[in-house]
């Protein structure tokens, strides 16, 4: 009779389901890889700086590499033809770009609530892909900012 | 559509097939062409140089596209 009613007390009992699991064990996918993402951005990077340090060793530093003549010929070059004329904004804006958007999908996590209907998004300290992050953003507007002085005096 | 065509290292793609393998040898080939281009049209060795390295960072970033969009690593939030 005893081993009866603990069966049946035992048949009683609610089963876990995963409703009842507490918030901050959800599972949080991030939209794309962050190391991945991290190693592209570095690379998305490299034209940009390198064409950066060459203006700083010329107007900072004083010392005249040509690489300025070079790339102004090189882009020169590519304007020439309409077919060419995309890729020298492809490296020095474009690529940045998807450099911040990639880095910033790899490190932020999003959540829908269903219950309180709200998307909650959360940022994962990752200190490389936040640091080219940065660095990215800082280029970016380095570009921006030149483009719209240079059109304010032509 | 999962490639493993590339394996990721730190920040360098490594070729993990043939058509990797073919890239990346594609990529040494066309650069060691650039080297010779710039050389014949070059007047000194730092012109060389900062002309070649130039052209190789565009090589690299475009191999490293390549690398990006095929190599199968998982997306995880450790």
């Amino acid at each position: 009779m005893e081993e009866k009613d603990f069966i049946d007390k035992m048949d009683r009992l609610k089963k876990p389901g995963f409703e009842n699991n507490p918030p901050n064990n959800m599972l949080k996918l991030a939209i794309v890889n962050s190391k991945k993402s991290a190693a592209m951005g570095v690379w998305f990077l490299a034209v940009p700086l390198y064409f950066l340090l060459m203006v700083f060793t010329k107007y900072y530093f004083n010392v005249n590499l040509h690489v300025i003549d070079i790339f102004e010929d090189f882009i020169a070059s590519l304007e020439r033809s309409p077919a060419t004329k995309f890729i020298a904004p492809l490296f020095f804006i474009g690529l940045p770009i998807i450099g911040i958007v990639i880095n910033s999908l790899s490190i932020m996590f999003f959540e829908y609530d269903k219950k309180q209907k709200r998307i909650n998004v959360s940022i994962k300290l990752k200190w490389m892909n936040i640091l080219i992050l940065l660095a990215s953003i800082g280029i970016v507007l380095s570009f921006m900012l030149y483009l719209i002085t240079e059109n304010l005096h032509h | 559509m999962n490639l493993r065509w590339f394996v990721r290292k730190g920040f360098l793609f490594f070729p993990a097939s043939i058509i990797g393998g073919l890239i990346s040898i594609a990529c040494l080939a066309f650069c060691v062409y650039l080297f010779i281009d710039i050389d014949s049209r070059s007047h000194s060795a730092s012109d060389t140089l900062i002309n070649f390295v130039f052209m190789v960072l565009l090589v690299a970033v475009v191999y490293s596209i390549i690398g990006y969009f095929t190599s199968d690593e998982k997306t995880t939030n450790k």
